[in-house]
């Protein structure tokens, strides 16, 4: 139960933190074409780098997204998981007192079996789809390292342009670190489905 | 009248005026210099010959009368004085109304027979002058005068030796065409002036000693791009009228094109502009799934813009056409107010699109003359504040990224904020509560009302109010900013910024709820992510602190365009900083170039510059941010003065 309940609040809080970081992203990224657009054909180069970083933003608000739309139904299925446990768990119990009393029922032993294996299948169900969050936070993980590299071709070009007087490197400096912003949150959000598919039943 | 040539000589005719006027303006300036009469005659000259081909007799005949003036001027018979250039001046005032009479397509009327007395006494007063001269001196040999009577030639006798050029011409040069060359041309007329045009006399000539110039004139000017009086090279205006070599190779590598083309071109690349939009957001939808496709979009795309921006440059005309009127200006009013002004214009060579060019004359000229009659001081009232006698106006053009900055600034004694103030109530502009609570910037920007002005007396200059707020509007019209500082005794700068192109305007998306809108590019600083703990109420109006020492307004577009304002915290919002104040949205959704279609049936004032069609195929409104601060100003201290009234 503890599990679930920090998946839960783990998932909330990247959500919260990766939406405004890729926000943050977003916005300095139109702040950078803004700036390149006020400043002419000069500034064009830069342009370039400002359009991919917003399209990579994008992309990135595009796999979080996925991300977001495998969390419900991993909470919903460990969610079935505990309840179709403690089905189990009351079965097992009944086992218990009728055999204490020297009788047996041969169809709760059936009974507990059927949720038995249920809870299997919902199990193997969590640990795909846990996987396929893993597999996402690392796509995640990529295009992040992929923002990390134009944000370098940023800083380089921005080094280029500096007689023009147009702030980039502060532009520039600004989308690293919301870049680090948004790598910070899917770290933890990473950390934290590790986490449960060590602590849950779930081999992985 | 033939109506071909009409078209082709009219432009001309135009170009030859400007030039005559800032030649004759340099010639006041630097009466020794036989160049510039030279080009002078030259122009008047080359303006008769076209004049003579449609028959406009009238016009032939101020240009002979102007030839003659300017003739006796070579001569050195007679100084360059203020008089004599005001009646050049005048002269070029007449041909530039009868150029418009025969845009009309009507023959002009023979032109103010003062003026035309005045220009004849002129050169008679020449001639009474060489008689004496001749009587004192018999020896002296009296070249190049040509009688200024006898020269005349009626339209029979022009016709027959334009029949006998042409006749002429085939045995001296075989031609396949009846165009006759600049130098037939300049011989024909010759032959007709009997052996040589008044002002053909060679520059190196020599003459009668000339007399002394009369005392320096009010008005000087200088400008920074060509000074002939500081580096004493010769003027090159006359060059474009004479037919050199280079002005040869110039005539080849240009053409005259009709603006009105230039204008449906400008559409066209629009509307191309408009698709490429639509179609790179169609193609984003599947660009992952086809390189092809991707690149296709992509060179597309650069191509389009290579095309836009070689038709942006087709629009782009120098500031020297806007700039070439005002030392004209500035040496009337000068004159008339009895102010010693000298005028520099910086920046000439900054190119601007053409529409920013013809719209900004007449706000100019007003600037100008507003700086001349309420900013400069009289000379000896400067001379007691130990300012120099001459005061100085400044006119620059400056580029800046994006956009062009126009300042015109002064050294006069600057703006009082409290008489404006006062002025204001005294017309019922403001009531007095109102303007007790006026910023001192508010209180000086109340000259851009409309019927606003300090001078009791209405004079030729200034005085009828009417000016400044033109001036602001036509900044807006033409999606420019306008500044006004101003220093007590030092001076008063007022600066306009315009878009370096009206072609195609740069725009950044946002949302607000579920409605879409547009804001210009060049009036954006930078977005912000909204944090309501730095938002706070001062003097009844919302301002956000963007940082430490920045506090602007904070304008919620919710309740100024949906009467519902924005729930900060509760609803999704960000911020827009523009020059005028923060601008609340619900979300910035990106930028694209658009090209502005403009909403004619919207009342004035609206906050709209226009609208477009975005990328996905919407219509966008463009919001004006500056109309929406002002908006969001004047919602607040109109309850609150409606409130001190009752």
């Amino acid at each position: 139960m503890d599990a679930v309940l920090q998946l839960v609040d783990a998932s909330f809080r990247a959500q919260q933190d990766m939406e405004k970081s890729l926000r943050d992203i977003d916005r300095r990224a139109l702040n950078a074409m803004i700036l390149v657009k006020r400043h002419g054909k000069v500034l064009a180069g830069y342009g370039v780098v400002a359009q991919a970083f917003r399209e990579r933003a994008a992309k990135l608000r595009e796999a979080a997204a996925h991300l977001q739309a495998d969390i419900a139904p991993l909470i919903e299925v460990q969610m079935r998981i505990l309840q179709h446990t403690r089905l189990q768990d009351s079965i097992l119990q009944m086992e218990r007192r009728l055999g204490e009393r020297g009788s047996r029922c041969a169809s709760l032993a059936d009974s507990r079996q059927t949720w038995a294996q249920r809870i299997h299948k919902e199990e193997e169900q969590a640990h795909f789809i846990l996987r396929r969050l893993l597999t996402t936070v690392e796509k995640l993980l990529e295009g992040i390292e992929e923002q990390e590299y134009v944000v370098t071709n940023g800083r380089i070009e921005a080094a280029l342009v500096e007689a023009v007087g147009a702030p980039l490197m502060r532009v520039s400096r600004d989308m690293g670190e919301a870049v680090a912003a948004v790598a910070d949150a899917i770290h933890r959000y990473k950390t934290q489905l590790e986490n449960l598919a060590y602590e849950s039943r779930t081999d992985l | 009248m033939d109506r071909e040539i009409l078209e082709d000589y009219l432009p001309e005719a135009r170009e030859l005026l400007e030039q005559a006027q800032e030649m004759a303006l340099r010639l006041e300036a630097d009466p020794q210099d036989d160049n510039i009469l030279a080009s002078l005659f030259r122009a008047f000259h080359t303006l008769k010959g076209g004049a003579g081909f449609l028959e406009a007799t009238a016009l032939v005949d101020w240009a002979h009368h102007l030839e003659d003036l300017l003739d006796r001027l070579r001569e050195h018979t007679v100084a360059v004085t203020p008089a004599v250039i005001d009646g050049i001046l005048g002269g070029i005032d007449v041909i530039a109304d009868m150029l418009n009479t025969l845009a009309l397509g009507e023959e002009p009327s023979p032109g103010p027979e003062e003026l035309a007395r005045t220009l004849s006494q002129l050169a008679a007063a020449t001639e009474q002058k060489k008689t004496e001269q001749a009587a004192a001196a018999p020896d002296t040999p009296s070249q190049g005068v040509t009688t200024t009577a006898s020269d005349e030639i009626s339209t029979a006798d022009f016709a027959a030796a334009l029949g006998r050029l042409k006749s002429a011409a085939p045995s001296a040069k075989p031609q396949t065409t009846d165009e006759i060359s600049q130098e037939e041309f300049e011989a024909y007329l010759d032959s007709l002036y009997g052996g040589g045009a008044p002002g053909l006399i060679e520059a190196t000539s020599p003459s009668t000693p000339a007399p002394q110039p009369s005392p320096a004139p009010s008005s000087t000017i200088e400008s920074a791009a060509e000074s002939p009086s500081r580096n004493g090279s010769p003027p090159t205006q006359g060059s474009t009228v004479h037919a050199t070599p280079a002005g040869n190779e110039l005539a080849d590598s240009t053409l005259r094109v009709d603006a009105q083309r230039l204008d449906a071109v400008m559409n066209q690349v629009g509307e191309l502009v408009l698709l490429r939009n639509r179609l790179t957001s169609a193609a984003a939808k599947i660009l992952d799934s086809d390189e092809d496709l991707a690149r296709i979009a992509r060179e597309m795309d650069l191509t389009v813009n290579d095309l836009q921006n070689t038709v942006m440059r087709l629009r782009m005309q120098p500031c020297k056409r806007l700039f070439q009127q005002l030392p004209r200006v500035v040496r009337d009013a000068s004159r008339q107010l009895g102010k010693e002004v000298r005028l520099d214009i910086v920046g000439e060579e900054v190119e601007i699109d053409k529409t920013v060019v013809d719209a900004l004359s007449a706000p100019l000229t007003h600037l100008l003359r507003n700086s001349l009659d309420h900013g400069i001081e009289y000379p000896a009232e400067r001379e007691a504040l130990g300012k120099p006698r001459e005061a100085r106006i400044r006119v620059a053009a400056i580029h800046l990224g994006d956009k062009v900055r126009i300042e015109v600034s002064d050294d006069g004694h600057g703006i009082d904020a409290q008489k404006v103030a006062a002025k204001a109530v005294e017309k019922g502009l403001i009531t007095a509560e109102q303007a007790t609570r006026l910023s001192e910037q508010d209180a000086i920007e109340l000259i851009f009302r409309p019927g606003f002005s300090t001078n009791d007396r209405v004079t030729d200059i200034s005085g009828r109010g009417v000016g400044m707020d033109v001036v602001r509007e036509t900044t807006r019209a033409l999606r420019g900013r306008l500044d006004l500082s101003t220093r007590s005794g030092q001076g008063t700068t007022v600066a306009l910024e315009f878009p370096l192109t009206l072609a195609v305007l740069p725009v950044l998306y946002l949302r607000l709820r579920r409605e879409i809108y547009a804001l210009p590019i060049s009036s954006i600083n930078g977005l912000l992510d909204i944090d309501p703990r730095r938002q706070h109420r001062l003097g009844g109006q919302s301002v956000y602190r963007v940082d430490s020492d920045n506090v602007v307004p904070l304008v919620d577009l919710g309740h100024i365009l949906h009467q519902r304002p924005l729930r900060l915290g509760a609803e999704v919002s960000e911020g827009v900083l523009t020059d005028r104040g923060l601008l609340l949205v619900s979300e910035v959704l990106g930028t694209e170039d658009s090209v502005v279609k403009a909403l004619d049936f919207l009342s004035e004032p609206n906050w709209y510059q226009g609208a477009t069609i975005s990328g996905q195929g919407q219509v966008v409104l463009i919001l004006d941010p500056a109309s929406i601060v002002q908006k969001a100003l004047e919602g607040v201290s109109v309850p609150r003065s409606a409130k001190v009234a009752t």
